[in-house]
């Protein structure tokens, strides 16, 4: 019997004798150079860029379902460098390994999503487009990521997987391209390193120093304080404007206040639903009611504290106006004077410089407590989306983009402002606001137009509280004028500078203060 | 990728650039030089009468393609895979007949013919992934990662069937100790 080897020897041996008729080879011409379209297209099939494509188009298609068509179609441009860039990292024969082409081609869909949601940013200015590039990128992540996203892909990958051995071999002439070496280092460094090496530069430029820690420790009153009053912050606006009690509000409005003196942050929303329920209850009782004049005060100590930009209804030029308006009237005794002047230093004391103003703004701004400059508030549609942690099938993760880049720019934020505040500390008030001011890049048509100049645009809004000043001296100059009638029985001159204009008819006065502008800077009073 | 057999194709690579820059009598060189190479692929795999079209139907289908070979080195692996698959399609359209060995009483079962048929007989019994991988290792001498590629499959895949077709193969030869 032969063996194994002899019988395939036999074989080989039997197909060399085999002589056939000549092939007419020389009918056939020379051999096609270039491939056809066709053929290209057959092999992109098969070395796994058709497959790749389809299914970040697939991506581009579910992620943006109901967007313009010009944004679905940048996108479906867009995803191609990326489809480019992915095979390169996956096998010459991807058509032969399908399971390496699901997870390709979850990837290639998912980028493909995200590149198609930074085709939607055309705001000019950097730092938002960044923003929104970070927030698109974290929100087509958490759209890929789901469970419907996930299934289309799954089952997209199944049937290429079903239909790929019978493509295989209906096309079995075809000869893959290798990837070339430099378009593999090219795609490594692209998909692989540079993320990693962002992520990495991101989680250490994020982190705090020992700079920003002594600055922590000196706040360390503001940042760890807290505030809660209940009912303060589920109180609906429009019921605390009807219903509430002008002396439950009150009430809240000192307990804040007092909070607030101590040290304690409270939430924007709720320091606004209370300040504007001051301010309209304020302006409906009118000035010659009884309870004008104790709420008036309490409104603009509430409002020193808090910082009148809050709110509209009642800024800080109709505050002082009020404020001194409210002085104007003649106290009935010695200690009522008394009480008023009190009132009145505590109000001048409690004004913040400038300094201390952007502390607590800056400080809550990263503790994420108030303050958010504009646009960043409407480009997330709201304060709640900045920080949420990624959500994966459901589940929120600690860490998402937006929160690295929040810190991130928390971080440069806060940078700017101690090195700011390094030269603007030991200044006098006027010159600290001089100096803020001095930071502020040209403004054409009188918008900010970066964010660092809106940022300092709010500050200086913000630190203009101390505008006041020249309404607590013109309300001390009537406290002065009261304090002449109640010795004397009639209003007599009092020394003042050039800035005041008064006149004196018998039990009445007139203050005209030269440094505020008209109107709204004249003051009539007495018995 | 080398051509693990040299002697009959050292010269092959040559030819096959030449003609993949449109020589015409390069490409007749490259048919001549590889003929053998197809009928060897071919003879375990279809009737004797059907070699014929198998071998013009793969120089066709060489000739189109020829241009996107990446590698001329690549050519007698690649050449196997449009042999195989010439094969499979003459074979759809007439199957091959196999006679039972149960039922051939005629051949001396000691005899060269005999074995021949044999093999024949057995290959046909296998599966058709089991009978390619055998027919281009052992027939025409290919390595592991040549029948990976000429039958698109992965290395670790036909080092792992190659084994076992082996075995079953000669079980069905009688031909195991």
């Amino acid at each position: 019997m032969k063996s194994y080897e002899e019988l395939w020897s036999e074989m080989a041996h039997e197909a060399d004798e085999i002589g056939l008729v000549e092939l007419p080879t020389a009918s056939l011409g020379a051999p096609p150079e270039r491939p056809q379209a066709v053929q290209r297209y057959q092999r992109a099939v098969l070395n796994g860029t058709v497959p790749l494509l389809l299914f970040a188009l697939m991506g581009v298609l579910l992620n943006q379902w109901g967007s313009l068509a010009l944004v679905i179609f940048a996108g479906c441009l867009v995803s191609l460098p990326f489809v480019w860039l992915i095979r390169s990292l996956l096998p010459t024969e991807v058509a032969v390994r399908p399971l390496w082409l699901i997870p390709a081609g979850l990837l290639a869909g998912g980028l493909a999503e995200v590149s198609s949601a930074l085709t939607s940013l055309l705001i000019k200015e950097p730092e938002v487009t960044v923003h929104l590039a970070v927030e698109g990128t974290q929100r087509s992540l958490e759209r890929f990521l789901s469970p419907l996203h996930l299934t289309a892909y799954v089952v997209v990958g199944l049937f290429w997987f079903l239909f790929l051995p019978r493509l295989r071999r209906t096309l079995y002439y075809l000869d893959t391209k290798p990837v070339a070496r430099g378009r593999r280092v090219a795609g490594v460094v692209a998909l692989v390193v540079v993320p990693a090496g962002l992520l990495a530069w991101l989680a250490l430029s994020a982190s705090w120093d020992e700079r920003h820690q002594e600055w922590f420790k000196e706040m360390e009153g503001e940042r760890f304080a807290s505030f809660s009053q209940p009912g303060l912050s589920t109180l609906p606006f429009s019921e605390s404007l009807i219903n509430f009690p002008t002396l439950r509000l009150t009430g809240m409005a000192r307990t804040a206040s007092a909070e607030r003196e101590r040290g304690a942050i409270i939430p924007r929303s709720d320091r606004e639903r209370l300040g504007r329920a001051l301010a309209y209850r304020l302006n409906s009782l009118g000035i010659n009611n009884r309870g004008y004049q104790p709420l008036s005060q309490l409104y603009i100590r509430f409002a020193l504290n808090f910082g009148f930009e809050d709110y509209p209804v009642l800024d800080w030029p109709h505050a002082g106006w009020h404020l001194v308006n409210a002085l104007t009237s003649l106290p009935g005794s010695q200690e009522e004077l008394k009480l008023r002047k009190e009132e009145l230093d505590q109000l001048r004391q409690a004004i913040p410089t400038p300094v201390e103003q952007i502390d607590r703004l800056v400080l809550g701004l990263i503790a994420d407590q108030y303050y958010e400059p504009q646009p960043l508030t409407d480009a997330w549609g709201g304060r709640d989306g900045v920080r949420r942690g990624l959500r994966v099938l459901g589940y929120d993760l600690k860490l998402s983009p937006t929160q690295f880049e929040k810190r991130f720019v928390n971080k440069r934020l806060l940078d700017f402002w101690l090195n700011l505040r390094e030269e603007m500390v030991g200044l006098t008030p006027e010159q600290q606001r001089k100096r803020l001011a001095a930071e502020f890049g040209p403004a054409p048509h009188g918008y900010p137009q970066t964010l660092r100049d809106k940022y300092i645009h709010e500050w200086v809004q913000a630190t203009s509280v101390d505008k006041l000043v020249p309404y607590l001296e013109t309300a001390e100059l009537v406290l002065r004028l009261h304090e002449s009638f109640l010795k004397t029985g009639r209003y007599s001159e009092v020394s003042t500078d050039a800035r005041w204009e008064i006149g004196i008819e018998g039990e009445r006065f007139t203050i005209r203060d030269q440094e505020i502008s008209s109107p709204g800077n004249t003051w009539k009073g007495g018995k | 990728m080398e051509a693990s057999i040299k002697d009959p194709y050292s010269d092959l690579s040559d030819w096959v650039e030449r003609a993949k820059g449109g020589e015409v009598t390069a490409f007749e060189q490259v048919v001549k030089k590889s003929r053998k190479l197809v009928i060897k692929v071919a003879l375990p795999l279809v009737e004797r009468h059907q070699l014929e079209d198998v071998v013009q139907e793969t120089y066709l289908k060489v000739h189109q393609h020829l241009h996107q070979l990446q590698k001329a080195n690549s050519f007698v692996p690649w050449l196997a895979r449009i042999a195989v698959n010439c094969c499979h399609r003459v074979r759809k359209k007439t199957p091959l007949v196999v006679e039972s060995r149960e039922t051939d009483q005629t051949v001396d079962p000691t005899s060269g013919l005999a074995t021949k048929l044999d093999l024949r007989q057995a290959l046909q019994e296998l599966k058709e992934f089991d009978r390619n991988i055998l027919v281009l290792r052992e027939l025409l001498g290919l390595s592991y990662e040549e029948v990976a590629y000429a039958l698109l499959l992965p290395v670790g895949t036909v080092r792992s069937r190659i084994h076992y077709a082996r075995k079953k193969l000669k079980k069905r030869m009688s031909l195991e100790e």
